[in-house]
C-alpha cells in the first residue's frame, strides 16, 4: 500500500474495517483476529498498513497491545493469534530491564540499534498502576537475542497509536466546545478555546505527517530515511500527544476531571506511549547531534 | 541526514523532471557565483537608501538570469512566455533554488500572485499584456490590498473605485504595500459597491504605478529598511480593460490568490530555512545544543512533509483549501522560532559579531513573517471555522 497524502480508497478501506472491528463489542483480542491483520510487517503487511490499524485501534481505546503484537510477529517472521502475541515493550535503566507491562502479559520486547531481545516477564496482579492496569517488571528471563533492527517500526507505531488517541480526544474536545454554553454563549465562540483547539488540530497534523513520512520511507526500503524518519515522528508525538489530552481535558472544566467523562484513558494511553522506547527529549537530542555532525564536517572541508 | 527534492515519496519525478532538476542543479553555482560578483560592488555601499536600491537592482538582475535560462515562468503556458512545464518541476526549481539560497527575486508578487490570477480570471488581452513581462521580470508588481483599517481585517477596506464611462476613478489610501516605490504595476482591490455585504461589492484592477494622482511613500520598518510603502490614491483613472475579473467578484477572486500565496512557493522557504539551519550550526561551533536543534530539524521535516501533501495534491489537480492555513502557520512560526533559538545559543554574539549579520535582518524579516499573509491569529481562526466548524466567534459588522 502507498501512502497518498490524502488518504487512499485502500487506507480508507481497512480504516472502516478496523472501526467497525473495534467498535463492535467484542474483546478486543476477539476484534483484533477477526480482522486477521497480526503479520510480519516488511514481508506480509506494510508498515503504512499497520499504522492505520493502531491508530484506528487508539480511537477506540483498544485494551490490546497491537503495536508490540506486530513488532512480535515481526521479529518472529510469522503471524498469528492476538494471544499469541501479546508482549510489552520494556527499555534499559542502567544494566536492568524495566517495564510497565499489562497483568497477564508474559512477553517483553526490548528494543536497541540493530538488535532485539526477547524474554519472558511475570507481571502478576494486583497492578502497581490500577489506571493502565499493569505492573513494574525489573527483570525478564530467558532472554533470545535477534539481529533484527525493529526500532523504526516500533516507533512508527508507537507514534500512529499516540495519533489515534489524541484525534479522539480533540473530536470530543471539539464535541464540548461546540455545545456547552457558559456566559450564556457557546464556548466554541470563544477565541482562546477555538484558538486552542486549532493548535491540538495542528499538534495533530504534525504527527500524522511525521508518521505518514516514516511508515512510506519504511514500505520503499529506505531502511537509513525510515529510522530518522520515525525517530522524528516518535520524538513529535510524545512531545505534542500529551499536549492535546491535557488541553482536551481542560476544554471539559470540572467535568473533564471526572472519572465518568472518561477522557483519561486516553491521556494514560498516550502519556504511556510518550514514556516508552526514548521521550521527546531523549529523541530531540540524537535527531539534534545526528544533524550536527554532518554539519560540522562539512563545514571543514576545504 | 537532509534530504534533497520531492523524490522520496508520493511525487514520483519522471527522468525528464529528473533531467530537469539536475539541470538546474548543474547551473545554478556558476550563476550565483557570478551574480554574487556583479552585485558585490552595491553591498558595499555605505549610504543605506542607495544600499537599499542596488539590493533591489541585485534581485531584479537575479531574476533576469533566472529568466534569461529558461527557469522562470516555468509552469505558465509557452504561447504567453512561459516555458510550459508542469506544476511539479516548478516545485523542483523553488526546492533547488531555497536550498542553494538564490535570491528570493524581486517580483514576488507579479511570479505568486498576479500572474496566476491573470492566468486564471483575466482576459485574453491581459494574459498576453502582462504574463510574458512577468516572466522576463521587465514589469515589477505591487499588491495593493492592506489598508490602515483593513491589514487582518482584509475585508474592511475603503478604497473607492467609481465608474465613469470606460474609466473608473480610485481614490483611497493602500498601507504596507511592498516595493510600491519600484514597481511598475500594482494589482488593487477597491470597493465598486458601497450598500453591497462586506464581502462582496469589491473588485480588481490592474493600476500602472506612474499613473497621475498616484503616490508612493515608503516606511521604515524595524530591519532600518523601506522595503513597505503607503500608497494614496488621489482620482486615479484606470481603463475598464484593466478590471481583472468581474464586477463585485474581487473578494473571491482574491481569497483563490491568498490561498496560493500561503500554500505553493513554501519549498523554497523550507529548503532555504534547512540550509540557514546548517549555516547557523556552522556559526555556533560547539554552541550547537543538540535539544535545540533537534527540534528545529524536526519541525523541518514536517514541514517538507506538510509541502509534500500540498504538492501532491496540487499536482493531482486538487485546489488547495483550509490546509494552506496549517502551512502558513507552521512555516512563519517555525522560522521565528529558528532565530529565537539561534540568539539563545548565540549569546550576545547574535546582536553585534558581523558572522551573524545576516541573521539579525532574518530575525527581524521573520516578526513580520506571523503578520502579513493572513496573521498566525486568522489563520488560527480559519482552521476553527472550516475544519473544525466550531460554532463562529462574534464578531461586528461593519459598514
Amino acid at each position: 500500500m502507498t501512502i497518498g497524502f490524502f488518504p487512499q480508497d485502500e487506507q480508507m478501506m481497512l480504516s472502516e474495517a478496523a472501526t467497525k472491528a473495534f467498535s463492535s463489542g467484542q474483546g478486543a483480542a476477539t476484534s483484533v483476529d477477526a480482522l486477521a491483520c497480526l503479520l510480519p510487517i516488511g514481508s506480509e503487511i506494510d508498515l503504512v498498513s499497520a499504522c492505520v490499524l493502531v491508530r484506528q485501534g487508539a480511537r477506540h481505546t483498544l485494551d490490546y497491545p497491537l503495536a508490540e503484537a506486530f513488532a512480535l510477529a515481526t521479529l518472529l517472521h510469522h503471524g498469528g493469534s492476538a494471544d499469541d502475541l501479546r508482549a510489552a515493550f520494556g527499555s534499559r535503566q542502567g544494566d536492568k530491564i524495566v517495564g510497565a507491562v499489562p497483568i497477564g502479559t508474559a512477553r517483553m520486547l526490548v528494543l536497541d540499534a540493530g538488535k532485539t531481545t526477547l524474554g519472558s516477564v511475570n507481571a502478576k496482579g494486583p497492578a502497581s498502576d490500577p489506571l493502565q492496569n499493569s505492573a513494574w517488571v525489573t527483570a525478564m528471563t530467558d532472554p533470545q537475542h535477534f539481529d533484527r533492527d525493529l526500532r523504526a517500526i516500533a516507533w512508527t507505531l508507537v507514534s500512529a497509536r499516540i495519533l489515534g488517541a489524541a484525534e479522539a480526544v480533540l473530536d470530543r474536545a471539539v464535541t464540548h466546545l461546540a455545545q456547552r454554553r457558559q456566559f450564556g454563549r457557546l464556548l466554541g465562540t470563544f477565541q482562546t478555546l477555538r484558538h486552542r483547539a486549532a493548535e491540538d488540530w495542528i499538534r495533530i497534523q504534525d504527527i500524522s505527517a511525521a508518521v505518514d513520512l516514516a511508515a512510506a520511507a519504511f514500505d520503499r526500503g529506505a531502511a537509513e530515511d525510515a529510522l530518522a524518519c520515525a525517530r522524528i515522528a516518535k520524538a513529535t508525538a510524545s512531545a505534542q500527544g500529551p499536549r492535546v489530552a491535557e488541553n482536551a481535558i481542560h476544554a471539559h472544566g470540572a467535568m473533564g476531571f471526572t472519572w465518568d467523562t472518561n477522557l483519561h484513558p486516553f491521556l494514560v494511553s498516550i502519556r504511556h506511549d510518550a514514556a516508552i522506547l526514548g521521550t521527546a527529549s531523549q529523541h530531540y537530542k540524537h535527531i539534534g547531534a545526528a544533524r550536527i555532525a554532518p554539519s560540522k564536517q562539512e563545514g571543514l572541508a576545504p | 541526514m537532509r534530504h534533497s527534492g520531492l523524490d522520496d515519496m508520493q511525487v514520483s519525478l519522471s527522468d525528464d523532471q529528473i533531467t530537469f532538476r539536475d539541470g538546474l542543479r548543474a547551473w545554478l553555482p556558476a550563476q550565483l557565483a557570478a551574480h554574487n560578483a556583479e552585485t558585490a560592488a552595491g553591498r558595499s555601499c555605505d549610504d543605506p537608501v542607495a544600499y537599499e536600491k542596488n539590493e533591489f537592482a541585485g534581485d531584479v538582475a537575479w531574476e533576469k538570469r533566472l529568466a534569461a535560462g529558461g527557469y522562470n515562468g516555468l509552469h505558465w503556458p509557452q504561447r504567453y512566455g512561459g516555458m510550459g512545464f508542469g506544476i511539479t518541476e516548478h516545485y523542483l526549481a523553488m526546492y533547488e533554488l531555497g536550498a542553494a539560497m538564490a535570491p528570493e527575486g524581486a517580483n514576488n508578487i507579479g511570479r505568486e500572485l498576479v500572474g496566476p490570477i491573470i492566468l486564471a480570471h483575466g482576459s485574453e488581452d491581459q494574459k498576453t499584456q502582462f504574463i510574458p513581462e512577468i516572466v522576463a521580470c521587465n514589469h515589477i508588481w505591487c499588491q495593493g490590498f492592506s489598508e490602515p483599517d483593513a491589514g487582518s481585517d482584509l475585508a474592511n477596506l475603503r478604497t473607492e473605485a467609481t465608474s465613469q464611462g470606460d474609466h473608473w476613478h480610485i481614490n483611497g489610501q493602500k498601507l504596507w504595500t511592498t516595493n510600491a516605490q519600484y514597481a511598475d504595476w500594482c494589482i488593487l482591490l477597491a470597493r465598486t459597491d458601497r450598500s453591497a455585504p462586506r464581502h462582496q461589492g469589491m473588485t480588481l484592477f490592474l493600476v500602472p504605478m506612474d499613473s497621475a494622482g498616484l503616490q508612493a511613500r515608503p516606511i521604515r520598518q524595524i530591519t532600518g529598511k523601506h522595503t513597505f510603502n503607503e500608497v494614496f490614491f488621489d482620482d486615479v483613472r484606470v481603463h475598464d480593460s484593466l478590471r481583472l475579473g468581474p464586477v463585485g467578484a474581487g473578494w473571491s477572486v482574491a481569497m483563490g490568490v491568498l490561498a496560493f500565496e500561503r500554500g505553493t512557493t513554501r519549498l523554497y522557504r523550507q529548503a532555504r530555512f534547512a540550509s540557514e539551519l546548517d549555516q547557523m550550526i556552522d556559526l555556533l561551533g560547539a554552541e550547537a545544543d543538540p535539544a535545540a536543534i533537534g527540534q528545529l530539524h524536526a519541525r523541518l521535516e514536517i514541514l517538507r512533509a506538510h509541502n509534500l501533501r500540498i504538492v501532491s495534491r496540487v499536482a493531482a489537480g486538487h485546489k488547495i483549501g483550509a490546509e494552506a492555513s496549517l502551512q502558513k502557520l507552521a512555516w512563519s512560526e517555525l522560522h521565528i522560532d529558528m532565530m529565537r533559538l539561534a540568539q539563545d545559543m548565540a549569546g550576545p554574539a547574535f546582536l553585534a559579531s558581523p558572522d551573524w549579520a545576516e541573521f539579525r535582518q532574518i530575525y527581524l524579516k521573520s516578526q513580520a513573517e506571523t503578520i502579513y499573509a493572513g496573521s498566525t491569529e486568522v489563520q488560527l481562526s480559519i482552521i476553527a471555522d472550516r475544519i473544525l466548524e466550531l460554532p463562529r466567534e462574534h464578531r461586528a459588522q461593519a459598514q
